[in-house]
């Protein structure tokens, strides 16, 4: 083998190596018209009645509408219904769908029957959908000329606000075939392809109109085509945002934070989030059936610490289950029924327990992984410690993470298990989601006095409503069946290049797209 | 000749039949429920309703009818469904198989290119201060951990001078993760030529070519070529093999869109089918090398026959 | 991702077993891989043992006002996002690396001779059915049987151990299978047999014994390649858990800050190649020791 000879052949085997890597691989979209978002991780399904979440939802939004909207403060205004009514006793609404209905993306209607098709399947036991709690116990649907008729089990106020979110998109029924999922609906993009992990390929609905208060954009959006792009790793993200492979990232919280005072990036919140993270116990294994063991953690765990250092002051530390900028979200009220920082009254109460310096309080702080969360569980841990609770850290992917609490939740006995998680509405009435019996991961509580308040909330409105929601929390909190944090928490941020106009995200962290330009 | 092929491949398709049985007993007997993954998300799903899911899904039969089932359906070409998303899983598989080569493909030239004349160099040279400089080289490159290598050439080339790009999906992305593997596997192959090479000019009919005074581009050329090459087929063919599962690591990473990441993922979220069909097509895969490596044999060696 | 396929089996044999012990240990030393990897190991070992005396400041300490501190001569290698000093967790990370390291070719090895052992020996059919399931799993990549086995037995250092050790287990059962393979038909078992010697004696006493020096090279090799595994399952959030300061996982957890915290990313990873690197030097020079035909020189 000659020098020659070698050197000749590793020009070959590049060239041929680049050829191979052309030739495979389709190539990128021409970028001028297209918008490309990169995301951590993909959309579960693209099925409404059958995801909950942010993730998932993030992407319906392009492709589905709802039945009603919400404005910036909190009123509601029509979507594909015009108007809706309620009847005195609370238990029938009334949508009157839009004359001519709204075209959907396959060429037909989203009319009167549509809508009626939506709330059969959402509610049908065999759909088994996540969100079913929150359509208040739909017993019949009637069609009466525009009008859709749901009347529902009991009296539910919050039904519009819940139906003005991402939980409650509508699909055109063309979008279910048997098992198959092939989005079609009313919203500002056409679903084309899912390659899974990879992308998810939207273009531009021509016909779309637009009722969504918030959105400036009447028509059709401006831009051609969005993409959905799942890239796994943040440094892998960023580097992707500034070699401007992709318009949109997520941007680390660090990044995020130097980026806030750079002119060449804009970051984006979310501030009617919706949010609100916290901490909650396996509360049926001992010491946390006893409120006291509870409580103890709530005193250990210092929530600003959380916000300000692992999640880089990003975030806020709040008191509240609900979130803040909901209804009856009063951080003073719950920071009297709650509990603060205050390491000595935690270690008190543990010693009343029988724990101490020499017998520890051993338990497993059962988490999924996600930014800041990562960084507050380490914080978390250092603070359970330095009251005597030693915590030893499981981490798992979300959705395993659900499978493991909804078993591990539904014990009695075992290792005590202290978790973290979050959950977003459009109004409070996600208590009723979390808490009751069996609740999200069977995390609900088998209580007569919280089953009754929640369910009597949903019959009320205004300010009795108010004070209703503000005795659950207290109930909450006082017994310190959860812990709130910090809010908002996942997903909530998005940076892009500045040269990049009209994004905005608006209730429960859904990116609008409709009126974003990339300027030259 | 042609009856040592039938026979070869019958015994491929044996063990790809016992490995189907095996594999899909084997994710039944170990913990954690697909349905109970599945209904998880869902606060109102009923005993009933997860009875009905696991109906649909087959898996409330005894598990010989679903192994029976599994293996009836894969010989129609039907590799079942992705538990989450329900889309097909041959498609899920086939869609990434062309990406995976790709990047095996390019890692490996990378690797060979790198890796081949530098472990012959070293091994012709064996014993020399040539030879002591490139080994250390090669056992250093199999040191580094892959994933840490990518980040850093992640951090270099993409976040400090923003020059290649990580996701775009076409050939520039391909980059990366292509030098990455490339500088691990380059190491692996060096070392691998070495010892397979030192063999050879260890052998008799070299030595004595050698000692008959033949100049020694005759004696490389002649003598030492033809058995090189054969050693150097089982490396390229091992190494390959682990380039298609092994990649999972650097796929991550870079967010490449092979097979890795897609077994990956399954792993995670326990999605049975996409796990069973990775394996069964990851095997074939295997098989098929492994085959062609003997063929291989023959065509350069002719003392080599098969009966 | 690992050294283990570059090592096909290869049947050692005992060769040289028959040199007088001291002057074994004179030719030992006197090979230079020997001599450098077997001290990077040991001072390894040493680092872990002394972990608590040598590392400057508690490596789970949390310091809020001292984060991503670039390297200085208090920090020498700067501190991580929770203001925790990283040459203090890269010490005590050693000893959970060399934990795993053992723990993971102890279950390799054990198993891995086991089977091997009985395919060799028995032979006919016991061989065939071992062999085909044993080159069956060697085709897969061992990260690939860590990550299944992980995913299942949940996330933790402990469990991230047993998959690595299980995932090589094919690895170090072929090599013993080749090895026994040779041993077989040699004169002393063919005679310990002709006088009525049990297997399990024949086994334990002579054949063992004489497969022991290609054990050792294969599990000092082995051990960069389970290091190597178990780092990557860490990183992948797989393996070990927060707060401790596993060498994979300090990169995963740090891989966010990268881009101004460079240090971070840096110091782990130096730490995971220094010792898979001792091991693969050490590997190879106890090999160049023990196998005669690499030893050879070419003329």
């Amino acid at each position: 083998m000659t020098m020659a000879k070698s050197y000749k052949w590793r020009w070959w085997a590049a060239g041929l190596c680049v050829l191979v890597g052309m030739g495979w691989i389709a190539p990128a979209f021409a970028a001028d018209d297209t918008i490309i978002v990169a995301r951590p991780t993909d959309s579960d399904s693209l099925d409404t009645h059958r995801v909950s979440t942010t993730i998932s939802l993030q992407v319906m939004t392009q492709i589905y509408g709802n039945m009603v909207h919400m404005d910036g403060d909190a009123n509601i205004v029509g979507g594909l219904a015009e108007s809706y009514s309620e009847s005195a006793d609370g238990k029938t609404y009334t949508f009157k769908m839009r004359p001519g209905g709204v075209p959907c993306h396959d060429g037909t209607v989203f009319d009167a029957k549509a809508a009626k098709w939506n709330f059969d399947r959402v509610s049908h036991p065999d759909t088994a959908s996540p969100n079913a709690s929150s359509y208040g116990g739909i017993v019949g649907t009637q069609i009466d000329g525009d009008n859709v008729i749901v009347e529902l089990e009991a009296a539910y106020s919050a039904l519009p606000a819940f139906l003005a979110g991402p939980l409650a998109h509508f699909m055109c029924p063309a979008s279910i075939q048997g098992d198959d999922v092939t989005p079609v609906g009313t919203g500002p993009w056409k679903f084309v392809s899912w390659d899974r992990n990879n992308e998810i390929v939207l273009e531009r609905f021509d016909n779309h109109v637009n009722y969504h208060p918030m959105i400036d954009n009447p028509g059709a959006p401006l831009m051609k085509r969005l993409v959905f792009k799942t890239i796994t790793e943040g440094p892998a993200r960023m580097a992707a945002l500034k070699t401007g492979e992709v318009h949109f990232a997520e941007p680390s919280l660090q990044d995020a934070a130097e980026m806030k005072s750079d002119d060449e990036y804009t970051v984006y919140t979310s501030p009617h989030s919706g949010q609100q993270a916290y901490i909650a116990f396996a509360h049926k294994i001992p010491p946390f059936d006893d409120v006291r063991a509870r409580r103890a953690v709530g005193y250990a765990v210092d929530r600003n610490v959380f916000a300000n250092i692992a999640f880089e002051g990003l975030v806020e530390a709040t008191n509240c289950p609900i979130a803040p900028g909901l209804l009856a979200a009063d951080q003073e009220k719950c920071k009297q029924w709650g509990t603060s920082y205050d390491p000595d009254k935690a270690r008190a109460l543990l010693a009343e327990l029988g724990y101490g310096a020499d017998n520890p309080l051993e338990v497993i702080m059962s988490v999924s992984t996600l930014q800041g969360w990562d960084e507050s569980h380490v914080i978390m841990q250092q603070q359970l410690a330095e009251v005597g609770i030693v915590a030893k850290m499981e981490t798992r992917q979300f959705a395993a993470w659900v499978d493991h609490m909804s078993g591990v939740n539904d014990q009695t006995e075992g290792t005590p298990v202290v978790w973290t998680m979050g959950m977003s509405g459009m109004d409070p009435d996600y208590l009723v989601f979390l808490w009751q019996r069996p609740g999200y991961a069977n995390q609900g509580i088998d209580d007569p006095v919280l089953d009754k308040m929640l369910r009597e909330q949903r019959a009320l409105s205004g300010d009795a409503r108010r004070d209703k929601l503000f005795e659950i929390q207290k109930f909450l909190l006082e017994n310190a069946y959860e812990i709130p944090t910090w809010s908002p928490g996942w997903f909530w941020l998005q940076a892009s290049k500045s040269n990049v106009k009209g994004f905005k995200q608006v209730h429960m962290v859904t990116p609008i797209f409709n009126d974003v330009t990339i300027e030259d | 000749m042609l009856n040592y092929v039938i026979r070869r491949l019958f015994v491929a398709v044996v063990t790809l039949f016992a490995s189907t049985i095996a594999v899909s007993l084997l994710i039944h007997v170990v913990p954690g429920d697909p349905v109970m993954m599945m209904m998880a998300q869902n606060a109102a799903a009923t005993p009933e309703q997860i009875e009905k899911v696991r109906h649909a899904l087959g898996l409330d039969l005894p598990l010989w009818q679903q192994t029976l089932h599994y293996v009836g359906n894969i010989l129609q070409g039907d590799f079942g469904r992705s538990i989450f998303g329900s889309e097909s899983v041959a498609r899920l598989l086939f869609d990434r198989l062309p990406n995976t080569l790709a990047l095996a493909f390019c890692s490996l030239l990378i690797a060979v290119v790198i890796g081949l004349p530098l472990g012959f160099f070293s091994a012709y040279r064996q014993g020399t201060w040539v030879d002591n400089v490139l080994m250390v080289g090669a056992v250093l490159g199999v040191s580094i951990p892959s994933f840490w290598l990518g980040l850093i050439l992640l951090l270099f080339f993409s976040l400090t001078l923003e020059l290649l790009p990580v996701a775009s999906g076409d050939y520039r992305s391909l980059a990366l993760p292509a030098i990455t593997l490339g500088a691990t596997y380059s190491a692996i192959i060096a070392r691998m030529t070495r010892s397979a090479m030192i063999e050879v000019f260890a052998e008799d009919y070299i030595r004595t070519a050698r000692a008959k005074g033949l100049p020694e581009s005759i004696v490389l050329r002649r003598h030492a070529l033809k058995p090189s090459l054969i050693a150097v087929v089982t490396i390229i063919a091992i190494v390959f093999g682990y380039l298609i599962g092994g990649a999972v690591v650097v796929e991550n990473v870079f967010s490449w869109n092979g097979l890795g990441r897609l077994a990956l993922d399954a792993i995670l979220r326990r999605d049975y089918p996409v796990i069973q069909g990775f394996i069964l097509v990851f095997a074939t895969v295997i098989v098929i090398i492994s085959i062609m490596i003997d063929l291989a044999y023959v065509w350069l060696d002719p003392r080599i026959t098969y009966k | 991702m690992t050294d283990g396929i570059e090592t096909t089996p290869q049947p050692i044999g005992p060769g040289e077993s028959e040199l007088a012990a001291p002057s074994r240990w004179r030719t030992a030393l006197r090979n230079p891989r020997i001599l450098i990897g077997g001290s990077i190991v040991l001072l390894l070992v040493l680092v872990a043992i002394l972990a608590p005396y040598l590392a400057p400041f508690d490596p789970y300490k949390i310091a809020v006002g001292k984060r991503l501190i670039a390297p200085t001569a208090t920090y020498l290698f700067g501190t991580d996002e929770f203001g925790r000093d990283i040459l203090s967790r890269v010490i005590y990370g050693a000893k959970l690396t060399l934990y795993v390291g053992f723990v993971a070719v102890g279950i390799g090895l054990l198993s891995g001779v086991a089977i091997g052992t009985l395919a060799g020996y028995a032979g006919g059919w016991v061989q065939a059915v071992l062999m085909r399931g044993i080159d069956f799993l060697y085709t897969f990549p061992d990260i690939l049987i860590a990550l299944g086995l992980v995913a299942f037995l949940g996330p933790s250092l402990t469990n991230a151990m047993i998959a690595v050790g299980i995932s090589v287990i094919p690895y170090y059962a072929r090599v013993t299978y080749g090895v026994v393979l040779v041993e077989r038909h040699k004169p002393y078992l063919e005679a310990g047999q002709v006088i009525g010697a049990s297997h399990w004696r024949l086994i334990t006493r002579h054949l063992i014994p004489n497969i022991i020096p290609a054990l050792i090279v294969v599990s000092t090799l082995g051990f960069s390649a389970a290091v190597l595994s178990a780092a990557a399952l860490s990183y992948l959030g797989l393996g070990s858990q927060p707060p401790d300061p596993e060498w994979g996982s300090m990169l995963a957890s740090g891989r966010n800050y990268i881009t101004r915290s460079p240090w971070i990313l840096l110091f782990p990873g130096m730490a995971i190649i220094v010792t898979v690197l001792a091991f693969n030097i050490l590997g190879d020079g106890i090999r160049d020791l023990l196998d005669p035909r690499q030893r050879r020189e070419v003329r």
